[in-house]
């Protein structure tokens, strides 16, 4: 799916218009669910070495999710309980976390790949830095939409000082170290 | 031979993404409303430092014009247009017009320009 465009486009507008009363059927974990597809593809930023990194799939997972969560302060309630297991046993990592921490992963990927053009003399258009930016334009759309008129999502999202931290210098340098 | 540095900084800032963190920022601003460690007082000075008020609205300008964002149209996912790349398509002709360019959907365009004149100021 990820390399045909046509099937893209149907799949998006089949889900163009979410079912914003059940925001529940959007977030089951069984397997080849809508909602475990999105998921993976929001999380999902190292493509499996037989196929070529995509873009495209960060970027449509978060617009749909972005779809999913538009305006509704139930379903962007639900997106905070969303919980992953983390590195330790005891600890879990929420999608919010994990959004953040993409964007990062790409805005660092993307000044990597930048300099790695200048090093080499590169001048014409860098296709992969264009990549980059258009993951990050996605996590941008889905954490604007997400916290938008919705206090305790910022407030979730403000209670690590990083996440602060990471969206302040994206935007300003670009290049963010840790 | 001179040894030339590699330059670790990046040759520009895509204005999408900085006018998309600018709203971000903007957004945690506004919507930081309940009580807690960072108030509002707090955010204030780690914004201003960051982007002052005249560079907050036009970072919001350069994002509006820019082609990617202004090519979005309501009808961008149109499965029964024979053209599957038309929301990529832009009026200007100095656009790509290969392959699908997509970046924005409509409901987050629309929902954006709704808003984004709303973002506080930063007095």
């Amino acid at each position: 799916m990820s390399n045909n465009d046509d099937a893209r486009i149907g799949i998006i507008s089949s889900m163009v218009a979410p079912p914003e009363d059940n925001p529940n059927a959007a977030f089951p974990d069984t397997p080849q669910s809508a909602g475990s597809l999105i998921m993976s593809g929001l999380l999902d930023l190292h493509p499996r070495s037989d196929a070529p990194f995509d873009p495209y799939r960060p970027l449509f997972s978060c617009l749909l999710m972005s779809h999913l969560l538009r305006n509704s302060e139930h379903a962007k309630k639900l997106a905070r309980e969303i919980t992953f297991p983390g590195d330790d046993d005891d600890e879990k990592v929420s999608l919010l976390q994990l959004v953040v921490g993409n964007l990062l992963m790409a805005s660092n990927a993307q000044s990597e790949s930048a300099s790695r053009a200048l090093k080499e003399g590169r001048v014409e258009g860098n296709f992969e830095e264009e990549d980059w930016t258009r993951v990050m334009v996605g996590y941008l759309v889905l954490l604007s939409t997400w916290l938008w008129d919705s206090p305790k999502s910022v407030t979730e999202f403000l209670s690590d000082s990083s996440n602060l931290q990471v969206v302040s210098v994206t935007g300003s340098s670009g290049h963010v170290s840790r | 031979m001179q040894l030339i540095t590699p330059i670790t900084q990046p040759t520009g800032i895509d204005p999408l993404v900085q006018g998309l963190c600018a709203f971000l920022l903007g957004v945690c601003y506004e919507f930081n409303r309940e009580p807690g460690e960072i108030t509002r007082a707090t955010l204030h000075p780690i914004l201003h430092s960051r982007i002052g008020p005249d560079q907050f609205v036009s970072r919001m300008a350069r994002l509006r014009e820019d082609p990617r964002f202004r090519a979005v149209q309501p009808d961008a996912f149109d499965t029964e247009s024979d053209d599957a790349t038309g929301p990529a398509q832009s009026q200007d002709t100095s656009d790509q017009d290969e392959g699908l360019e997509l970046w924005f959907d409509w409901a987050f365009v629309d929902f954006w320009k709704n808003h984004y004149c709303k973002s506080p100021v930063l007095p």
